[in-house]
């Protein structure tokens, strides 16, 4: 399916249309109370939209990333309260290790946690994983070695980000793996982590389109001094500055997600576009929440009104699996690494086939 | 049993439509196009009877521009088998859209023609009884249930005060009512068969037909804009304000 946009626009019509269903004011609100939203889940599983990156004899639908980045744009935009993303980039590293992708929502290890891997089981404990509670089994990544590890096998204890998303702490003590394979992959940093990154760039790409979606439109039902304060000047400069901040998100996680389809087995270059991404995300989200809040005033900070479920999930996201500085001091590293005559070239001649 | 459904390409149900400056029509250009939603539901109900064994063949066709392929292949991952395309830019009109499907229908000999009621960007609700009048065959229009036998078919009908429920022969051109059936989402796996389905590409002029619009639309505007309300201090206010200003009673 990758490069047809003929597919990927029916895929994000589905995908959209889905999401917008299922994922409702009382869901989003049900789910920071602490209901698993099943309902949904299932929805996403019957469509086969959780595990598009795990290849077919592993239990995937061995689609493309391409095809990845509309799901995670998606899911994004209408912030769906499910580790989706979590779940794709797992069933990938399942996939590449060669290890059978099981049915449920998986739970993916951020490659910054510090675990050891030995005799067989991990040790370690690792904060903020996404859903963990809520998952059957965890996947993490050691040194190119992935496990898959049930959920009975480890402590969890709750917690919650600020968009009330489950971010749990979980501790591994000699915990054994139902399932263990190596990466066939060559890599400078931990594949989770620059996995994670990437499907958060696209989900942050999506949700900070929906919050522009939201303000363009308070801004034309708004009156004020006799019209509607999208006839505003300063109204509009703001709003434009956040859209084309926005967009440039888009540009940049979708550029990623086409890297990572076009590296094989050796996401090296990929990293780089990971890296650009998720710093473009997290410095458009700074611009893009101040100007959806800005436009909204006072009844953007209700609990009621709808774009605090956007605006706290861009805030969250932009320091998981890597903020801004982690990626911003990876992409400086390789520029020094690289050597002052590779800058320019590196700038410019980057995208490839 | 051969199920041919129609499915248009118009622009999507949650877009504000704008009139074009020069006010020859609506604004397209950069506007978000989806299918027909009674179309949607015609797919559905061609997916539905051949999951079920009714029907052996569903061909998904679209007239329009190049575009409407997209159509086409959204119907294809709902789980059409094929689909065909007639190219056609521009306006055009019922007429023209039903005499294409009968020459469509005389290439494919199918059983069963099922079409949207209307098309949510002309609401003409033309297509599905001049296909049938064309062809000489039964028609159950407005259909909320549909069941399919040998050789006829049962169709309820949402009339005024009711349902109506006929007993037609086949082979009959069936239009949709909104309540039929709740159309299901593409599937990635079936988007990704979906590629790989065959779409055959003609022309009107390969099948004969003149498309020429016999209508001249003169002017295209938007709504009046509706004016604000007055209250009224009592019922004999209110009536003689629909008596002597209004002129309604």
């Amino acid at each position: 399916m990758t490069g047809t946009s003929e597919m990927a626009n029916i895929l994000a019509e589905a995908a959209g249309r889905l999401l917008e269903d299922h994922v409702t004011r009382d869901v989003l609100g049900a789910a920071e109370d602490g209901t698993w939203p099943s309902d949904l889940w299932q929805v996403l599983e019957d469509n086969g939209l959780t595990q598009p990156l795990a290849p077919e004899d592993r239990g995937g639908m061995g689609a493309s990333f391409a095809d990845a980045f509309v799901i995670a744009f998606a899911a994004g935009r209408r912030r769906a309260p499910v580790p989706l993303v979590e779940t794709m980039a797992a069933g990938w590293l399942l996939g590449r290790a060669g290890i059978d992708v099981p049915p449920g929502p998986l739970a993916l290890i951020d490659g910054g946690a510090v675990l050891t891997f030995k005799d067989g089981a991990l040790s370690g404990v690792a904060e903020g994983v996404p859903w963990a509670a809520q998952a059957g089994h965890l996947v993490a990544e050691i040194d190119g070695t992935v496990a898959l590890i049930p959920a009975d096998a480890v402590t969890i204890t709750s917690d919650r980000n600020m968009a009330g998303e489950p971010r749990d702490t979980v501790t591994f003590t000699e915990a054994k793996p139902s399932a263990t394979g190596t990466l066939d992959l060559t890599a400078t940093l931990p594949v989770a982590r620059t996995l994670g990154a990437l499907m958060r760039a696209a989900q942050m790409a999506g949700a900070m389109e929906g919050a522009v979606t939201l303000a363009v439109q308070h801004a034309g039902d708004r009156e004020q001094f006799g019209r509607p304060i999208a006839k505003f000047q300063a109204i509009q400069q703001m709003l434009a500055r956040a859209a084309a901040r926005a967009a440039q998100a888009r540009s940049a996680a979708e550029t990623a997600f086409l890297a990572l389809d076009r590296a094989g087995a050796d996401l090296t270059d990929a990293e780089w576009d990971v890296a650009a991404a998720k710093v473009v995300a997290g410095e458009a989200a700074e611009i893009v929440y101040d100007a959806a809040h800005q436009t909204h005033g006072a009844i953007g900070f209700t609990y009621e009104h709808e774009l605090h479920f956007t605006t706290r999930r861009l805030w969250a996201w932009r320091g998981e699996f890597g903020a801004e500085t982690y990626w911003a001091g990876e992409i400086g590293r390789r520029v020094l690494g690289r050597g002052a005559d590779n800058l320019w070239p590196d700038l410019t001649a980057r995208q490839k086939g | 049993m051969k199920i041919l459904v129609g499915v248009k390409r118009v622009i999507d149900a949650y877009v504000k439509v704008r009139v074009k400056s020069d006010h020859t029509g609506v604004e397209t250009q950069n506007v978000k196009m989806s299918m027909n939603p009674f179309d949607e539901i015609a797919v559905e109900e061609g997916v539905r009877l051949r999951e079920a064994g009714t029907a052996d063949e569903l061909i998904a066709v679209s007239i329009g521009p190049d575009q409407a392929q997209e159509t086409i292949r959204t119907a294809l991952a709902m789980g059409a088998d094929r689909g065909i395309h007639v190219v056609a830019d521009g306006r055009v009109e019922p007429l023209a859209i039903a005499k294409i499907f009968k020459e469509l229908i005389a290439r494919e000999n199918p059983d069963v023609v099922i079409l949207g009621k209307q098309a949510i960007d002309d609401d003409n609700n033309q297509v599905g009884q001049m296909l049938a009048a064309l062809m000489g065959w039964s028609q159950g229009t407005f259909a909320s249930k549909i069941e399919l036998g040998a050789g006829q078919a049962k169709v309820t009908r949402e009339i005024d005060g009711g349902l109506e429920t006929l007993d037609l022969k086949l082979p009959a051109v069936l239009t949709t009512d909104l309540r039929l059936n709740e159309p299901r989402y593409a599937s990635l796996p079936n988007i990704m068969k979906a590629k790989k389905k065959e779409i055959a590409k003609l022309t009107a002029d390969e099948l004969g037909v003149d498309t020429a619009p016999r209508v001249e639309i003169l002017k295209v505007t938007e709504p009046p804009a509706r004016q604000a309300g007055v209250k009224v201090e009592s019922a004999a206010e209110l009536v003689e304000k629909l008596k002597n200003e209004a002129k309604v009673i």
